[in-house]
């Protein structure tokens, strides 16, 4: 389903990716790992389409379509989801609100039946117990006031609402507790399918103790330099980034 | 006692540049025509454009208004019981260096703790001595021909460099700009002159020191600063005048133009004799300041204002070029009857502008404070960036501090966010000082100064230690 | 040579006047005085400070020649169960409805607070007045909605007068709302006083449509312990030009206004607030949201003044714009004199463009972006549409609003 070959990109004129390669199929779970400053968080916001961050080369192809060619909502709409590192607060805009907006878009977009308002509150309500958010929050602004470890579980309760084909978590664990890492697992295991592609951006093996991937990719100075299965994220644990970059391992 | 009594102690301190020079004058009989205006530029021996420019300023200010929009009262100005030129008779042969210079002009700036001998001064700093009409002296000037500064009396640039005088000059602030600026372009005397080559960093800070001496004379000082490409130059002005019970007229211009990539640091520390507790006497000070910034320049402003009766003074920078910078950094501090409406004008017009402008206002005795600025953003000023900061204090309940912020935006990538505040010295403040053993008149000037620290440290440091002892002396009880 | 607008309008303005019935008792001191004071009043000119950012020019076509006589439309909106409609400038007695409590009188006397040209012109020339007076120690449950309507197919005037008292511990929710289209100039002026222990809940609803012309004054005076909230929301038309003066003239009076202006399309808004602090202890708070997109222009001056006696003032104004895209312009000017220092004020003003960040936010979970930008300036004035404390008000303003901010940009302008 993502398909991504050669891909050069460029933030605000600067490359940083130069020359990845990488395929998701439906069922996979992928975990893209590397140092700071090697270009994961370039990669999920090149994919999810923000703008500065330009394809200089290469191609992304989500479900057989350019991604280069579609605005960020209609990437939405195929069914590619983003859940952000940093996720912006909205005062003013209910949650409730927001999520009603999203869902409709998408949801007429991919031929799916509309919700009403009562399903649409019902199923919000359901999602924010699976993350363990209370239902109050839906009436807040988005992300308004929110604790970092709140707007990352308000992201994987957007996620469950709007079932994407392809989910891309961008330093999710980050900055989360062992209890809230467990609910944002537990709330990303349940979406896992076989139709359904999952690529982990992280920094740390410890999200992959309880979201196991299938597939593990290192990436440095923009491109992919060691792909494997779950073992190779252990490996990285013990040895660090240096072992594979050449560089002093950062616990080493 | 009372913070209120502590207060009114405070304020009540006298002014220390208040002394007068008896030196022998050639002065002007007071009034105004082109008569007169014929006499200053044949005085100071100028080219015939220069007259004609005078001439033509002249005419188009008789049909001025003067403005009234400022928050300010004062009793009409007659423009022809002024004298338009005086000077130090031992001035007459101009002489060529410090060693030739009367020696009670001499005193007159020790006294005011700015030695001339080079060799007394604090290294790095060049100085232009401007008294009445005339320039006195201009230290440094060979070992800044080194590197090309021209930095000498706007008098002597007009005859030596009349080139780049009659490129730059009313380019930035027009003879017909406003009342007060056709009032000096007509009759303009001295000021100071610099320009800065392209690439050249100055190496060292350039001064201008202002002194009214003589009685019912006017200063009208003419500053124009160059600064071509790529180059850099911090200028600072001083400014004081005796004590006398008339009102008398400052009534400057500056022009600063920072070509592109170029940067002018102005600093200024106004003294100017504020007038007494009652309100009698002190300088009208009405001034106009404004820079212009090409590609990638950056214009700075920061003033200190402690004197005048008026002020009347909005440093402004036109931020013409592409990601250009103008900042506004000042402290007003008004006491007895003295009335103040400063502030700046941020004009955006090229792409990534970028201004900040942050102003204390501290009010005390039964003055009035107005901060005044505008920010616009043009339809072109893609990107471009304020932040506005404006604090007032105040001391006591007679005072007036206020605050007039025109904002205005016709670009949709602009970005504005403009904050004001309104504070005293409060009791629990006072108190906690005083707890802590230090004693009321330190502790409010301790205050005074916190509040200000933002703008001071952003003053050259010979100069912010200047300013906070400028301010503490303002502010310093009778002693005793 | 010809006239400049200004001594035209003011000559129109005393022709205008001379032809109001002399012998209407009710009315004719207030008439006779305001014209007094209208013949040495000027009406502003470019260069007038206070008009900095509006021109009088569109009353050039002759507005205030003619009497509006358009007729009301069969359905006008209706916000509450009692109400008062005024139809260009008359009373329309058929439709009043009053709750209990509240008297009304067609008279006005208001001249004190006043001053500026046009609403001495509304006292010199009204032929109508509305004047209410809430008993003491009542207590209205229901708003009153005043709906004052205005029409006309040529350029033409009303003028349209409100005198409320709200006396000593009573209670009133007052919606006073506009309505209208064509080529009329609404000239209004609605004075309210407040006594001790009285409490106002105030609207101000400006929905009238973008061809028309409103010029307001509005005056509030505080003359007990009391406390208002006024929530003015106005929409952009051809010339909308509001004078809000509020006289906090009794310690321990409370004034919190909250205001949402949009100017879209080619319209235009200028507010212009004056808050008198001018005895000690009273608290004021304003929230103004402002919006323009397309050639709209908003402008909002926000004055507040502390007088040298009003010690423990506690006065605030924050305005916060946005600027939808090029061509549309924000002037602001929070403005603060104070003569005491025993005083806590602040005032904040911010201009500039829906959040980036907050746009990509929207769009990845799949919004267009028309829909981001709509429901990003929505959410902009969201914080004050939801402090709205009547439910009918709100219900009806909610898709006013959404309406005026869903506004297409004009052709050309949506690729930026």
């Amino acid at each position: 389903m993502l398909e991504i070959r050669d891909l050069h990109a460029a933030v605000g004129g600067k490359a940083i990716l130069k020359g990845l390669n990488l395929t998701v199929k439906p069922g996979e779970v992928h975990a893209i790992m590397g140092p700071n400053g090697s270009g994961k968080s370039t990669l999920a916001n090149v994919l999810a389409g923000r703008d500065n961050y330009e394809i200089t080369g290469g191609e992304a192809l989500f479900e057989g379509k350019s991604l280069a060619d579609l605005e960020p909502e209609e990437r939405a709409q195929l069914g590619l989801f983003l859940a952000f590192q940093y996720p912006v607060e909205i005062p003013g805009v209910s949650n409730m609100e927001f999520l009603k907006a999203a869902l409709e878009a998408t949801r007429k977009a991919q031929g799916k039946e509309e919700w009403d308002s009562v399903t649409l509150l019902r199923k919000a309500r359901e999602a924010c117990k699976q993350v363990n958010l209370d239902a109050q929050f839906l009436k807040r602004g988005v992300n308004e006031g929110f604790s970092g470890g709140e707007k990352k579980r308000n992201e994987i309760m957007q996620m469950l609402l709007m079932e994407p084909k392809l989910a891309l978590l961008d330093e999710t664990d980050s900055g989360l507790d062992i209890d809230a890492l467990q609910t944002v697992a537990r709330g990303v295991n349940s979406l896992r399918g076989p139709e359904r592609g999952i690529v982990l951006v992280t920094h740390y093996q410890r999200l992959l103790d309880y979201i196991v991937p299938d597939h593990v990719h290192v990436l440095s100075n923009g491109r992919i330099i060691k792909s494997g299965g779950k073992e190779l994220a252990l490996e990285l644990e013990d040895k660090g980034y240096g072992w594979l970059t050449g560089e002093e391992g950062e616990s080493a | 006692m009372s913070s209120q009594a502590e207060l009114d102690k405070v304020i009540r301190s006298e002014y220390e540049a208040g002394f007068t020079t008896l030196v022998e004058s050639d002065t002007l009989p007071p009034g105004l025509n082109e008569d007169i205006i014929r006499v200053i530029s044949a005085k100071k021996e100028e080219p015939e454009w220069m007259l004609e420019w005078r001439l033509e300023a002249y005419r188009h200010w008789q049909e001025m208004p003067e403005p009234g929009w400022a928050h300010l009262n004062y009793p009409p100005v007659d423009y022809n019981s002024i004298s338009y030129y005086s000077a130090p008779k031992s001035m007459e042969d101009r002489p060529q260096s410090l060693d030739e210079v009367d020696p009670e002009l001499l005193e007159t700036y020790k006294k005011l703790g700015i030695p001339l001998h080079e060799q007394e001064m604090l290294a790095g700093v060049a100085v232009d001595m401007v008294f009445d009409s005339v320039s006195v002296a201009t230290t440094f000037k060979a070992k800044l021909a080194e590197a090309g500064v021209i930095f000498c009396s706007i008098s002597e640039a007009i005859r030596e460099h009349p080139e780049l005088v009659r490129k730059y000059l009313g380019t930035v602030v027009p003879k017909g700009d406003n009342f007060f600026a056709g009032l000096n372009s007509a009759v303009f005397t001295d000021g100071s002159f610099v320009y800065i080559p392209k690439g050249v960093r100055c190496p060292m800070e350039l001064s201008t020191y202002f002194r009214i001496n003589e009685a019912n004379t006017g200063q009208f000082e003419r500053t124009l600063i160059i600064a071509d490409e790529g180059s850099y130059v911090s200028y600072l002005e001083g400014c004081t005048a005796p004590q006398r019970d008339e009102n008398q007229l400052h009534a400057a211009v500056v022009e600063l133009v920072a070509l592109p990539g170029a940067e002018i640091k102005y600093s200024t520390v106004q003294n100017w004799y504020p007038g007494d507790e009652n309100g009698k006497g002190g300088i009208f000070n009405f001034v106009t300041k404004r820079g212009v910034a090409h590609d990638n320049a950056k214009i700075s402003w920061t003033q200190v204002e402690t004197g005048s009766a008026i002020t009347w003074k909005y440093p402004s920078v036109v931020l013409r070029g592409d990601n250009s910078v103008g900042e506004f950094y000042s402290v007003a501090l008004t006491r007895h009857a003295q009335q103040a409406d400063t502030g700046t004008k941020m004009i955006h017009l090229g792409k990534n502008t970028k201004s900040t402008i942050v102003s204390k206002g501290i009010s005390a005795g039964r003055s009035n404070n107005s901060y005044r600025g505008l920010v616009r953003m043009g339809p072109r000023a893609e990107n471009a960036r304020n932040f506005t900061q404006c604090d007032s204090l105040l001391l006591g309940d007679t005072c007036g501090a206020h605050t007039f912020p025109y904002i205005e935006s016709k670009h949709p990538s602009a970005t504005i966010e403009h904050e004001a505040t309104t504070s005293k010295v409060s009791d629990d403040q006072l108190f906690l000082c005083r707890q802590r053993g230090i004693d009321p008149e330190k502790a409010i000037s301790m205050i005074v100064n916190g509040f200000c620290k933002e703008v001071f440290k952003e003053l050259p440091m010979e100069f912010a230690v200047e300013a906070g002892k400028l301010l503490e002396v303002s502010l310093e009880g009778a002693v005793g | 040579m010809s006239e400049s607008l200004p001594e035209d309008l003011k000559r129109q303005a005393l022709a205008r006047a001379g032809q109001a019935p002399a012998e209407d008792g009710a009315l004719s001191t207030l008439r006779r005085d305001s014209l007094a004071a209208l013949q040495s009043a000027d009406f502003p000119g470019r260069k007038s400070e206070r008009w900095k950012y509006t021109s009088l020019h569109p009353l050039s076509d002759g507005h205030l020649q003619h009497a509006a006589q358009g007729a009301a439309p069969a359905r006008l909106p209706v916000l509450s169960d009692y109400r008062i409609v005024m139809v260009n400038g008359h009373l329309d007695e058929s439709q009043t409805r009053l709750p209990e409590g509240v008297s009304l009188r067609r008279e006005a006397e208001r001249l004190d607070g006043l001053s500026n040209p046009f609403a001495l012109l509304n006292g010199a020339a009204l032929n109508d007045a509305i004047s209410l007076e809430v008993a003491p120690n009542t207590e209205v449950a229901e708003p009153l909605h005043v709906l004052m309507f205005a029409a006309s197919d040529t350029p033409a005037h009303c003028h349209t007068r409100l005198e409320v008292l709200v006396n000593r511990g009573s209670r009133l929710t007052l919606i006073e709302h506009y309505e209208g289209h064509g080529a009329a100039l609404t000239n209004a002026v609605t004075a309210i006083e407040t006594r001790d222990n009285a409490q106002l809940t105030h609207y101000r609803l400006q929905s009238e449509a973008a061809d028309s012309l409103h010029i307001g004054t509005l005056l509030f005076q505080q003359t007990g312990v009391s406390r208002i909230d006024s929530y003015q929301l106005m929409a952009g038309n051809r010339l909308r030009r509001n004078e809000v003066i509020a006289l906090l003239d009794k310690s321990g009076a409370e004034l919190a206004m909250n205001g949402i202006f949009v100017a879209r399309g080619r319209t235009h808004v200028d507010n212009q607030l004056c808050v008198e602090h001018r005895v000690p202890d009273c608290t004021s708070n304003q929230i103004y949201r402002g919006l323009a997109g397309e050639k709209g222009k908003a402008t909002l001056n926000g004055r507040i003044h502390i007088h040298r006696g009003a010690s423990g003032t506690l006065a605030e104004l924050s305005n916060k714009n946005l600027l939808l895209n090029p061509g549309a312009e924000i002037n602001t000017k929070p403005e603060l004199e104070i003569y005491n220092d025993d005083v806590k004020c602040a005032h904040g003003a911010t201009v500039g463009q829906l959040d980036a960040a907050q746009q990509f936010y929207l769009r990845s979970r799949g919004i267009p972006a028309a829909d981001a930008k709509r429901m990003l300036g929505l959410g902009f004035i969201n914080e004050l549409v939801m402090a709205l404390p009547d439910e009918n008000v709100a219900e009806w303003v909610r898709p006013w609003l959404a309406a005026e901010l869903g506004q297409r940009p004009e052709a050309g302008e949506e690729a930026a």
